[in-house]
């Protein structure tokens, strides 16, 4: 049985398996994310504990700000961290969305080099659905840690040699489809119309990718990232003062409940806005790329030798 | 096209008109059990132990606003997934028509044959569609053209881009016999990408929740509230908090579970989009365009 499209292969079971409400406590080993909140949360109790035990037993300095002004800054904080929670899905969203104008696009244009070529014209339709293919896995590692070599598929020998020299390989392998759609033109393998129509998806791979790269390249600017991250720190640093006084022991559930919320936004925003890495919120740029193959391979009728994709 | 929607509803009746969802029915049983705990806890606190752990208002709402805002984003993002899938699904239906309008201009009018093939395929790739967002496409729903189509539709890998491709390899063999110009096949061909696209565009809202972690942290967030909120008005209203907590918590955690049943708007529930009617219409109108 060959291989079917399951739409729920792309979908992360996971996220459907822990909304019961039941199982929230529990889970703050599954995530990474959570797992680094939590030690912080632990240090900011052992430091609420520690205060108020110096404060009501030993010193009685009796600092005591009023709550309005936790009111006060939380609230302020709140909204900061809102903004860095929608301006880091944000780019998250539209990491999602090139990516899956990537694979539209390669679907399109191996639709139409189908269409456009004629049926025996085996080491063309090879050309375009190695090409397409090659596009997507070398994208896909440029938005990591550079282009892994190993990925690409190769039919004639000393081709990736060739492409291991560019400076920018994705940019590389849209000019040698470029060229190759030239030669067509010139030796009238592709009418005027057919010729102008495949120019919008060359475009649109180099768009992408130059998108992608700016979402991968631009974090939040540093200075809001700085600056939220203090007022966090000082948040933290001053809350147990104004709850020791009439809470005593418990302040520190409030304060370690508190500063969970509050850094937990910060720390996912931070993991959430460079969307094409490896972790677990991120997007499913493996998945994409194998469909992109699998799919130019199908529309053009051909095979490709088969080739191992890995990862940093 | 009649649009049968819910007639809005009176606002007294809204009371007894309860979501009818397996998402909502379990803030049903999220919300008894915040009651049972609101209980336990006033009846140890004030009739057994006396902690007198009292935090003070401020701290409800200051969590209470963060909370709240974060339930708005969380709102916006699902709302803003169901909306942009019922933009996608009015394009196709919107390129549909004007593909349909469009042959049936170009092909001369007793030409049967093609516009039968063109009419059936454009309605396949919208039930195929359609299906594919769910569990994998109902080939009954298909229909074959000259018996030469099924089979393929069955075997490949991605049945509404196979469909697509079926209908590229047809307009360039029109092309190459001359029946289409030139500006013809770069028009038919601007429609075959936007069949293409918005289902692309339709499995990235039906793959893509919003971020496990958020969704996790959102949860967890309202999960700890709920734990600490007794705490602030037992002292005060004895039994009476219980039902103040229920209602603050069906507030924020039915909101939460809208968002996560919305975000996928392409299933069978109460709120998702009319996909099926969406698509007997494509199919109607199609037919209608192309005088088959």
């Amino acid at each position: 049985m060959a291989e079917k499209f399951r739409i729920d292969d792309i979908f992360n079971e996971k996220a459907k398996k822990w909304s019961l409400w039941f199982m929230v406590p529990f889970d703050f080993i599954s995530s990474t994310n959570l797992r680094k909140i939590s030690f912080a949360a632990f240090i900011v109790g052992v430091y609420t504990f520690v205060i108020d035990y110096l404060e009501n037993y030993w010193l009685h300095v009796e600092f005591h700000p009023p709550s309005t002004i936790f009111y006060l800054l939380g609230l302020v904080l709140g909204l900061l961290l809102v903004f860095r929670t929608n301006t880091a899905y944000d780019r998250w969203w539209q990491g999602r969305i090139q990516i899956s104008y990537l694979s539209n696009n390669a679907k399109n244009f191996a639709s139409k080099m189908n269409a456009y070529l004629p049926k025996d014209d085996q080491d063309n339709r090879i050309f375009f659905a190695k090409m397409i293919a090659n596009h997507a896995y070398a994208m896909k590692e440029v938005l990591r840690y550079g282009v892994r070599f190993d990925d690409l598929i190769e039919t004639n020998k000393g081709e990736l040699d060739k492409l291991k020299k560019v400076y920018h390989v994705p940019s590389e392998i849209t000019a040698q489809i470029m060229i190759k759609l030239e030669e067509m033109y010139r030796s009238k393998k592709l009418s005027f119309p057919q010729y102008w129509e495949l120019h919008k998806y060359i475009d649109e791979m180099t768009n992408i990718v130059g998108n992608c790269e700016r979402i991968r390249t631009t974090p939040m600017p540093y200075s809001y990232r700085l600056h939220l991250k203090k007022f966090i720190f000082v948040f933290a640093l001053m809350m147990p003062f104004g709850f020791i006084e009439y809470l005593d022991e418990w302040s520190v559930v409030i304060v370690v409940i508190i500063f969970y919320a509050m850094s937990g936004l910060d720390v996912i925003g931070e993991e959430i806005e460079d969307p094409f890495g490896q972790d677990e919120d991120d997007l499913p740029i493996d998945y994409v790329c194998h469909s992109i193959e699998k799919y130019a391979t199908v529309a053009l009728k051909v095979t490709l030798p088969s080739h191992h994709v890995g990862s940093h | 096209m009649a649009f049968e929607g819910k007639r809005p509803p009176l606002w007294v009746s809204v009371l007894f008109d309860y979501h009818n969802t397996p998402t909502l029915r379990r803030i049903l049983y999220g919300m008894l059990a915040a009651g049972l705990y609101t209980l336990a806890l006033d009846y140890l606190e004030n009739y057994q132990l006396h902690v007198d752990f009292k935090p003070p208002v401020t701290i409800f709402s200051l969590m209470g606003t963060v909370l709240g805002l974060l339930l708005v984003f969380r709102t916006n993002t699902a709302y803003d997934r169901w909306w942009s899938g019922r933009i996608l699904l009015s394009n196709l239906t919107n390129s549909t028509r004007n593909m349909a309008l469009k042959i049936n201009a170009y092909l001369s009018p007793d030409d049967i044959k093609n516009r039968k093939f063109f009419a059936t395929m454009i309605a396949n790739h919208a039930y195929a569609m359609k299906e594919n967002l769910r569990d994998g496409v109902k080939f009954d729903e298909l229909e074959d053209v000259d018996g030469a189509y099924m089979e393929r539709m069955k075997k490949c890998y991605h049945v509404p881009n196979e469909i697509v491709s079926i209908m590229n390899e047809r307009i360039t063999e029109l092309y190459q016999k001359g029946i289409l110009a030139d500006p013809q096949l770069l028009e038919l061909n601007k429609h075959t990408d936007i069949a293409t696209d918005v289902n692309g565009s339709c499995e990235r809202i039906r793959t893509s929740p919003v971020p496990f972690s958020y969704s996790l942290h959102l949860k967890k967030f309202i999960f700890f509230f709920t734990l600490i909120l007794p705490f602030g008005l037992i002292h005060d209203l004895d039994f009476w908090s219980v039902p103040i907590v229920m209602v603050i918590f069906y507030a924020l955690a039915g909101l939460e579970a809208i968002g996560e049943e919305i975000e996928d708007p392409f299933g069978l529930d109460e709120n998702d989009l009319p996909l099926d009617k969406i698509c007997k219409s494509i199919k109607t109108s199609v037919k209608a365009l192309l005088r088959v």
